[in-house]
């Protein structure tokens, strides 16, 4: 077969008993990394929808009127609407609703509770044109007056908490996956090099026929990409049953508690496929150049 | 091989020239010391000695296994001490080389043993296919091509290790006691082997520890006592002790 495809082997490198975990070995190494890329990859667009759905966003929050005086509250709220409306930038003010401050804060409290009869702050959403930054202080210095007490709030402490968290988890599994790389190579040069030391005779006489350093590395080569393959192939199959496992799990559960990742077919897929694809060719890459530079290496002793 | 030769005699006249050559292993004592002679292209040479004399550690230098510890060693007209990575293969390709102990690979068939200097070479299939199964006729193995070294005699291992030799029509064939364990019958096979080789223009280079052989046929000797060598004419019998 292998002369079919125009690549011999005259070392019998297929026969060394020490390189038949390398596969298995690969293919573990293989599925994990992809498997902390997919988890970077999800965590990353989970935080960045996140941030980006309220980058535009300022909500002011109204404490409860003292005095109980519902007319007056309301009387407040219009003139904060109003008076923010005016603010250069602001594309559109909403004023949430009693009833939906006491429905959003319902699972909070228990079934028991009568909201009603508590006095709850309320909520003023803001949205500035995508091309502007919120000007906090300015906001503040309208809203003051008028309801002394607000907090107004751009979520860009939690915002700043939310990248820093996603930040790191990322730097986290490149890390991780870089170290995986760095295994991988070594592994590789372990191979190679047990490779070297059985076949030692073989490649003296190899050698001495007139064979160039190059056509003795190219067999390791080729022999140790073609074993990190099979491994490869094993890890993309068991990630792709993983990913299904998975994505049953995620449908199962009550779409109203999953963020909104607002992604479509294509973007998914590039997430099913792209870290095990990814993996997979800088494992390959990965294989063939150490095996090359080992052998080279280790020939240039030779005679 | 013509061609090849008028190379050589055009850059200098040295096919093989070995020019004060001491050798020794790691750190251990010398084991040829001073060693110094010419072979002229086309010639056949017997490399005669006691045990331990130095004929195959002077061969391994010929065939570019080891690198002299002192001297010079010139093949085809180049040094070949100042020979790269590159080129080193390059002129191996041109010495073929029968080792003592053949040194066939076990796990390739007799094809592809006789095979290996062509494909190393990047000579194309077909070509080696029918090279190869003329080289394999030609030592009386052409029933045998798919067999492995070790399911062969020893005699016909040997006849498999000079087909692997002149596969590549080398200009110097070097053979490493090829008569050591065969009988008479079987020797006598082998030299026509190495006659043809050398009729079709190869420079022969034979070690053996066999008188007899040397006496009937004849050849020039490269002698080697405690490492000395010493050029003796044709027809010279093999010097005692
Ligand atoms: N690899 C080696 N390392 C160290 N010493 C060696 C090695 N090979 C040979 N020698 C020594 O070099 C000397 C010459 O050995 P060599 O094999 O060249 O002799 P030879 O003439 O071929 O002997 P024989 O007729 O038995 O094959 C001997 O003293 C031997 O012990
Ligand atoms: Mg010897």
């Amino acid at each position: 077969m292998f002369r079919r495809l125009g690549r011999r082997y005259d070392l019998p490198l297929d026969r060394d008993g020490a390189q038949r975990l390398l596969p298995w070995i690969v293919a573990l190494m293989t599925y994990i990394a992809a498997m902390t890329l997919l988890a970077a990859l999800v965590l990353g667009s989970l935080a960045w929808r996140w941030t980006d759905n309220v980058s535009g966003a300022v909500t002011v929050l109204l404490p409860p009127s003292t005095d109980q005086a519902v007319g007056s509250n309301e009387g407040r709220i219009l003139g904060v609407r109003d008076s923010l409306a005016t603010l250069p930038g602001v594309t559109a003010v909403e004023v949430l609703p009693a009833a939906e401050v006491a429905k959003r804060l319902q699972p909070w409290l228990g079934a028991g509770a009568s909201v009603e009869d508590l006095p709850l702050p309320r909520l003023v959403v803001l949205r500035v044109a995508p091309d502007r930054r919120p000007d906090v202080a300015q906001i503040r210095n309208r809203v003051e007056p008028i309801a002394p007490g607000a907090v107004v709030d751009d979520h860009g402490v939690w915002r700043a908490e939310i990248v820093k968290l996603a930040t790191r988890m990322m730097t986290g599994a490149g890390l991780a996956v870089v170290l995986i790389a760095m295994t991988a190579a070594v592994l590789v040069i372990f191979a190679v090099r047990s490779g070297l030391a059985i076949h030692r005779e073989t490649i003296e006489v190899l050698h001495l026929i007139g064979a160039h350093d190059d056509y003795i590395a190219r067999q390791f080569q080729n022999h140790t990409t073609k074993l990190v393959f099979q491994g490869g192939l094993v890890a993309l199959f068991v990630l792709g049953v993983s990913e299904v496992f998975l994505l049953q799990a995620v449908l199962g559960l009550d779409p109203s508690l999953l963020p909104r990742f607002g992604m479509g077919t294509a973007q998914w897929l590039a997430l099913a496929f792209l870290p095990g694809l990814a993996v997979f060719a800088g494992m390959l890459a990965i294989a063939n150049v150490t095996a090359r530079l080992t052998v080279r290496r280790a020939l240039a002793r030779m005679v | 091989m013509a061609a090849a030769t008028g190379i050589a005699a055009a850059s200098g006249g040295a096919f093989v020239r070995f020019e004060n050559v001491g050798f020794n292993y790691g750190d251990g004592p010398m084991v040829l010391h001073d060693v110094a002679f010419d072979l002229e292209p086309g010639t056949f040479h017997f490399l005669t000695g006691p045990s331990g004399a130095g004929k195959t550690s002077l061969l391994r230098l010929m065939y570019l296994a080891d690198r002299p510890t002192s001297g010079a060693i010139r093949l085809f007209g180049r040094d070949t001490v100042s020979l790269s990575r590159l080129e080193a293969p390059v002129v191996r390709r041109r010495i073929g080389v029968v080792f003592q102990d053949f040194r066939l690979l076990p796990h390739l068939s007799a094809f592809d043993n006789v095979a290996l200097p062509l494909r190393v070479a990047s000579v194309g299939e077909p070509e080696i296919r029918q090279h190869v199964g003329e080289l394999l006729s030609w030592v009386g193995l052409a029933d045998a091509m798919d067999a492995r070294p070790k399911t062969l005699s020893g005699g016909e291992q040997q006849r498999l290790a000079i087909a692997r030799a002149v596969v590549a029509r080398p200009d110097l064939l070097v053979a490493d006691e090829p008569t050591g364990n065969v009988d008479d019958h079987n020797a006598m096979r082998m030299m026509r082997l190495f006659q043809n080789a050398h009729h079709y223009g190869a420079t022969v280079v034979v070690a053996t520890h066999n008188a007899q052989l040397v006496q009937r046929y004849g050849y020039p000797q490269l002698h080697l006592q405690a490492g000395r060598l010493k050029v003796l004419p044709a027809g010279t019998a093999v010097p005692q002790g």
